[in-house]
């Protein structure tokens, strides 16, 4: 049993260790804010081509750009858009014309839920996968699925999206092909709506954690192998302790010290929006809305999307980390 | 030691999420079996991108557009008839409507019945005022050019007060500088709600909450839970205008995937879409018919277009630096071309009988001013390759390309990236000009460098398309004075359609006015400066499950408040 003050102490330096991860990272957000900023503003295309209309007289046209400020040099454009970030203001969307704010706070909980959610799949059925094969390496179930993985993690999500689709909602009828709940579900009672959006969770969920999974599950199985073949099992095997406390207690905390690493880079890129699956079932996540941006020539949206992008990789890389040090005494004390 | 995930929670976690699998074979947890959603006379529209407000201010696209026009009133409504090919009026908002001064004002007399959802009467004060935020350049709307035709003070500028005036609350008057085709077209804009919009402030008038719950006066209402990815219109009781819709809910939703919208359709979950492909339409027409196709009249045209310019020769300053294009200045180059695509077949293997060929820019639904005597140019590669060599285009140094003056036929052809029928198109026509040795470079780029290169002129050769407007207004894209005419993406020139486009503008007998429209049609399909491949029909699937659909070539909704539902459907 740990005392608390052996907790305190190992805490700490977790703690300071997170603190110091974030302080680190904020300079590098910074650098990509400016960059992304700068890059989008010199980008060949007119944010108002697609709704100023060019047989306007040119002065309508012009007042639309004065309006957002477009008129002034770059160099002052970016100081007005920092003074306005600083008051926590990231402007008004061209394309729709509501707050920034607005737009990312409505799109964020959809790519959080559907991002965390396809990870916990991911990493369960990737686990799943790993130690059964593990179980019996070279065996017929191990063969199986690394066949089987390797044709997943080949497949594109889209195509394997399109056939969860096809099965599911077109030819079985019996899951939602898309959006984030039905219609006029906001009047659901509490439970209902849960339930009702868990249902449509299940097929963009799937078709992001399947591929995925596959190719977790491989690295993990490596790992595993690895670890199996390292001198302490050999010694906890020469002690005669079961097989399945091996597996569990000995070679898969310390397997899974390395996929951490891993887990984080895909929990960043799963939380900042899946384009692609978003775009087939309709949600309006996070990845739908940088894209509108970019090919819009959005720009205060774009430069807000990067920067919320930005945070989520980085805290999901912190958590990976802090995970790490924590599980690790070793990183803990580096 | 390893302890936060134990063997339990796996076993416990996987067989959670064997069971969720299982669940979605379940027919009890189906989304089509109870619940809110299908139980209801709810219609749901299945729409490729977000609807962010309804602010006719602003509306930026057509099916913001659409829904707005069922939400605020308008003086007249306006229905397309394709017998005649003109636009025919009724009332609306104005009950009645009589024409002054030779045709140059209108007199409209109000309903005393309309309301706006708030209990608050629609009045002439409103319809003034719209015309005032409409047309003050502060605000910066869409509708501006519909203020180009009000009546002008002495000097030149627009008093909207002394061109929109009102007589008494329900009567307004509306004073145009001409006559001319589509004055009541031009009066039937959106109209908002004065004392709403009166205390906004012009800078808010963007951004403001009123442009996601919007003060209604037409037959739906937003309902408050609606997002932009899923507008829910209710029906407006207190309308009068013509009553509240019959629908408990029409649901916009935002599918943006083509396919997910098709299998979306196919499976019931959404009832309406539009623009399919052919292959969906004949899987349709032969898996699921609960679903009907109705096809509308031809009014998107696709073509080839030729900058006739030189593009380093446009300054956008002035029209003394042109010079002809090295390749398309010459109109005999240009039908050259176009007697090298085969543009039967394309339309055919891309459209099926959704394409009529083209002729001309004037579309088949004017058929009063359509020039029938036209034919399409021919194919024909063999007059092609002899036209060319006329031209002194010959493969000289046998690479199987043309060349003249050491320089070969060859060119970048660009398309809006995402558009798949261009695309297509780009690629049988690049093939189709390699037969005659001319080499085309497919290169793609995104919607707004498109739009804003091609008006920039920066272009030399183009697959592109749209959407004719419902009056013919060939001004816009064939007049030569290229600064006020930005839209004349070919930089064609021409004195005499500029005579002849002027005359159109000055008469106000159809009959006169077609036969100049003829007589450019003419002109244009001799000089080639667009290969003209195809008008597009437009195509809208509809569940039968709703009746009373008449979609027309003015909107997929323009009657949605007529919709029912077919009970036991």
């Amino acid at each position: 049993m740990i005392s608390s003050r052996t907790y305190a102490a190992q805490r700490r330096p977790i703690l300071l260790a997170l603190l110091l991860r974030l302080a680190a990272a904020v300079p590098v957000l910074v650098g990509m804010v400016i960059a992304v900023f700068f890059i989008a503003h010199i980008l060949p295309g007119d944010p108002f081509a697609h709704y100023v209309s060019p047989t306007l007289p040119a002065a309508v046209a012009e007042q639309a750009r004065r309006a957002f400020g477009l008129d002034q040099p770059l160099g002052e454009q970016f100081l007005t858009w920092v003074r306005h970030v600083l008051v926590w203001d990231f402007g008004v969307s061209y394309t729709t014309h509501q707050s920034v704010l607005s737009m990312i706070s409505q799109a964020l909980p959809v790519s959080l839920i559907l991002g965390s959610s396809a990870f916990i799949v991911q990493v369960l059925l990737a686990l799943t996968m790993a130690l059964v094969s593990v179980h019996r390496p070279g065996g017929r179930l191990d063969r199986f699925l690394s066949a089987g993985g390797m044709v997943l993690y080949a497949t594109p999500s889209y195509f394997v999206g399109i056939l969860l689709l096809a099965v599911f909602s077109f030819w079985l009828g019996s899951l939602p092909s898309g959006h984030w709940q039905s219609v006029d579900a906001s009047a659901l009672p509490p439970l209902a709506l849960f339930w009702d959006r868990a249902v449509h969770l299940v097929l963009p969920v799937a078709a992001i954690a399947i591929p995925r999974a596959a190719a977790f599950a491989r690295y993990l199985r490596s790992s595993l192998l690895r670890t199996l073949e390292r001198p302490f099992i050999l010694a906890a095997r020469s002690q005669g302790l079961p097989e399945r406390s091996i597996i569990w207690n000995h070679a898969l905390p310390n397997a899974l010290m390395s996929a951490i690493s891993l887990g984080g880079l895909e929990l960043g890129t799963l939380l900042t929006g899946t384009l692609v699956t978003e775009t087939l079932f309709a949600f309006p996540g996070m990845g739908r809305l940088t894209v509108t941006a970019v090919l819009s020539r959005d720009y205060p949206l774009l430069v807000g999307c990067t920067i919320v992008s930005g945070c989520l990789v980085i805290v999901a890389n912190s958590i990976a980390d802090v995970l790490h040090a924590a599980l690790d005494p070793r990183v803990r004390t580096e | 030691m390893f302890r936060f995930i134990s063997q339990r929670t796996l076993m416990t976690s996987s067989l959670l999420l064997v069971i969720a699998g299982l669940v979605g074979l379940l027919p009890s947890c189906s989304h089509r079996s109870e619940g809110p959603v299908w139980t209801n006379p709810t219609v749901v529209v299945g729409i490729s991108s977000p609807v962010n407000a309804f602010n006719p201010i602003f509306a930026p696209d057509a099916t913001t557009a659409e829904i707005n026009e069922l939400l605020y009133p308008m003086l007249v409504s306006s229905t397309f008839d394709t017998v005649s090919g003109t636009l025919v009026y009724a009332p609306a908002l104005a009950r009645s409507w009589e024409k002054g001064r030779g045709g140059r004002d209108i007199v409209f007399h109000l309903r005393s019945d309309a309301r706006w959802a708030d209990g608050k009467p629609v009045r002439a004060s409103d319809v003034q005022f719209t015309f005032e935020l409409y047309a003050d350049p502060e605000v910066g709307s869409r509708w501006q050019d519909v203020m180009e035709n009000l009546e002008r003070e002495r000097d030149g500028s627009l008093v909207v007060k002394r061109a929109v005036v009102v007589r008494n609350d329900s009567t307004v008057v509306f004073r145009f500088k001409r006559v001319y085709a589509s004055q009541l077209f031009d009066a039937g804009v959106p109209i908002l709600p004065a004392h709403i919009f009166s205390r906004i402030p012009k800078s808010d008038l963007e951004t403001h909450p009123v442009n996601q719950q919007p003060m209604a006066a037409g037959p739906f209402a937003v309902a408050p839970q609606s997002t932009s990815q899923e507008i829910i219109l209710v029906p407006n009781r207190s309308s009068s205008l013509p009553y509240p819709a019959r629908l408990e809910r029409l649901v916009f939703r935002t599918v943006p995937e083509y396919r997910t919208r098709v299998l979306q359709l196919r499976s019931g979950e959404i009832d309406m879409m539009s623009a399919l492909e052919l292959d969906d339409i004949r899987a349709i027409q032969r898996d699921n018919p609960q679903i009907q196709i109705i096809t509308l009249p031809p009014r998107r045209l696709h073509f080839v277009g030729w900058n006739t310019i030189e593009p380093i020769s446009w300054t956008g300053e002035g029209l003394k630096t042109l010079r002809p294009h090295p390749l398309f200045g010459s109109a005999k180059v240009r039908r050259a071309l176009t007697m090298a695509i085969n543009r039967t077949d394309i339309a055919r293997s891309l459209l099926g009988p959704f394409a009529l060929p083209a002729v001309g820019p004037v579309a088949p639904i004017f058929s009063w001013a359509q020039n029938e005597t036209l034919r399409p140019v021919p194919y024909d590669p063999r007059a092609t390759a002899a036209l060319l060599e006329a031209e002194g285009w010959k493969d000289r140094d046998g690479d199987g390309i043309l060349d003249k003056d050491g320089k070969p036929f060859a060119f970048v052809l660009r398309v809006q990236s995402g558009v798949t029928l261009w695309a297509d198109i780009a690629t049988v026509i690049q093939q189709q000009l390699r037969a005659v040795k001319i080499e085309a470079i497919i290169q793609q780029a995104e919607r707004p460098v498109f739009w804003s290169d091609l008006i920039n002129k920066k272009y030399d050769a183009w697959v592109a398309g749209f959407e004719v407007p419902l009056e013919v207004r060939l001004d816009d894209m064939w007049h030569s004075d290229l600064e006020t005419h930005p839209l004349n993406i070919a930089s064609y020139r021409n004195p005499e359609v500029d005579k002849l486009l002027q005359r159109v503008r000055s008469v106000t007998s159809q009959p006169l006015a077609a036969r100049d429209l003829r007589a450019i049609q003419s002109i244009l399909a001799a000089d080639q400066p667009f290969t003209f491949l195809f008008w597009e029909r437009g195509r809208i699937a509809v569940n039968r499950r709703v009746a009373n659909v008449h979609a027309n070539v003015m909107a997929m909704t323009s009657d949605a408040w007529d919709w029912q539902v077919i009970p036991g459907r």
